[in-house]
């Protein structure tokens, strides 16, 4: 217990330093006594989060250090370009908190059952479907949409109830096929078929859950007109990764235009490959620790809700990863906790409230033991 | 449950090999990029430039041998000889 707790705080006191090191810099050659207030207060609310009492806000330490990381990180890329974005994203990661409350506070209360998962099922759908009824709306809810969906697919398999399980994750691929966001759609489709194989004891039904999302892709891939590949960018981002130091430069190159709302190359033209690839290595490591909360959970559903934020957090960067390189003809998506798109980010920070939530529970099932075990005695 | 666990460790494990596998394409193709190909060669660079049958001889330069002098014969014509000759004295010179 002694040598977890002085490696937590090793952790903290080395990303103290870090944080406080990346906003000093740029604070003592400009000058700007914003970026001053940032070198204290993203260290300081970091080391307030990572330390809070596990009964007021229960969070998976692990796992929500990394995602402060990568929120450090989306936040380091405007530092040298616009320090009022830099501002703004550390205000939308903040807000992000409130949603990995909600995720946290939804798995620890929510019980599956028919009326639960069905609830749960329709508000995803709704999200889903959100731009077929509001034509003019500038951002997706995609992303919310697809957990929720996902939560209900998982909730109904834990009941043993297969057929609303996958008229439910059909519903939701056949939604976003119908709004051409054929990169969500094949997300929740691996997702939904995965999710469907690991938690569904029956062969058949995984077999069939995997050959009706196919068969559905399929269907609209055969429509004239419903897939236009995406156009190849200019610069590609090969050539723009070819052109990025391996570490961060000396001097740093001045903004060109519009900050995009995908930070994650920003981050590379600042500071260098060496950064990115930390970044993919951290997400990695919350991905094994998703599933190591998964494979300690006693109850199926919650280890189908740690394998649902998994899959969507691992694939969202797989494809991301992917479509920048041009090995997949889709709009690359935003790699998770690196953007400055709201609705986004809070998804991720519902998806690691998942997690929290989860563990949380598997932490309750071991005092539990343990409060079992001391009164056999 | 057992089942289960086996499976979120394969799901998991796919993942993570899919994603090292996706940066180590990108690194090969960023350090390594394929070297470059040569543009596919048009049909006017492929096939020779034959010669116009009907355009007219050009005339032989003063200090080249005329084709009176050099009568042709069917062992010492050469191709470049051949070309330079007009049609008539070369049906002569093979008897045509």
């Amino acid at each position: 217990m002694r040598k977890h707790s002085s490696f937590r705080f090793r952790v903290c006191a080395l990303l103290l330093v870090f944080y406080a090191c990346v906003f000093l810099l740029p604070a003592c050659r400009g000058g700007d006594p914003v970026l001053y207030m940032l070198s204290a207060a993203v260290p300081g609310s970091m080391l307030l989060l990572l330390l809070l009492p596990s009964g007021l806000f229960a969070p998976d330490r692990p796992s929500l250090a990394v995602a402060l990381v990568l929120c450090g990180f989306s936040m380091m890329a405007t530092v040298y370009l616009s320090v009022d974005e830099t501002v703004s994203q550390g205000i939308r990661c903040a807000a992000g908190l409130f949603f990995l409350a909600l995720g946290a506070i939804l798995v620890r209360s929510f019980r599956p059952s028919v009326p639960t998962a069905g609830l749960a099922g329709l508000f995803g759908l709704g999200l889903l479907s959100l731009s077929l009824f509001i034509s003019d709306l500038s951002f997706s809810l995609s992303d919310g949409g697809m957990a929720l969906l996902l939560l209900a697919v998982s909730a109904f398999l834990a009941l043993r109830l297969r057929l609303p399980a996958l008229l439910i994750g059909l519903g939701g691929i056949l939604l976003l096929l119908f709004q051409k966001e054929s990169g969500s759609a094949a997300i929740l489709a691996v997702s939904y078929a995965a999710v469907f194989w690991a938690a569904s004891d029956s062969i058949l039904w995984s077999g069939f859950s995997l050959a009706a999302a196919g068969g559905l892709f399929a269907v609209f891939l055969m429509l004239p007109g419903w897939f236009v590949p995406k156009e190849p960018e200019i610069p590609s981002v090969l050539s723009r990764l070819s052109s990025m130091p391996l570490l961060p430069p000396e001097t740093v190159p001045e903004a060109s235009g519009v900050i995009p709302p995908d930070l994650f190359f920003l981050l590379g033209e600042q500071y260098g490959i060496i950064i990115l690839l930390c970044a993919v290595l951290l997400l990695m490591l919350l991905l094994i620790r998703g599933a190591s909360l998964a494979l300690h959970t006693r109850k199926s559903f919650h280890a189908s809700l740690s394998l649902v934020a998994v899959l969507l957090l691992g694939l969202r960067a797989f494809a991301f990863l992917a479509c920048s390189a041009d090995l997949l003809p889709l709009s690359a998506p935003a790699f998770p906790f690196m953007t400055s798109s709201m609705p986004d980010l809070f998804a991720h920070f519902f998806l690691l409230g998942l997690l929290s939530g989860v563990s949380a529970r598997n932490e309750a099932d071991l005092e539990e033991d343990a409060r079992l075990a001391m009164l056999a005695r | 449950m057992k089942t289960m666990r086996y499976r979120i460790r394969v799901l998991t494990l796919a993942l993570v090999c899919g994603l090292l596998a996706v940066i180590l394409w990108t690194g090969k193709s960023v350090w390594f990029p394929a070297p470059e190909t040569s543009p596919i060669p048009s049909a006017e660079s492929l096939s020779p430039v034959l010669p116009d049958p009907w355009a007219e001889p050009t005339p032989f330069p003063s200090s080249s041998p005329s084709a009176e002098e050099t009568p042709l014969s069917a062992e010492t014509a050469t191709p470049s000889a051949v070309e330079n000759q007009p049609p008539e004295a070369l049906f002569d010179t093979f008897g045509l």
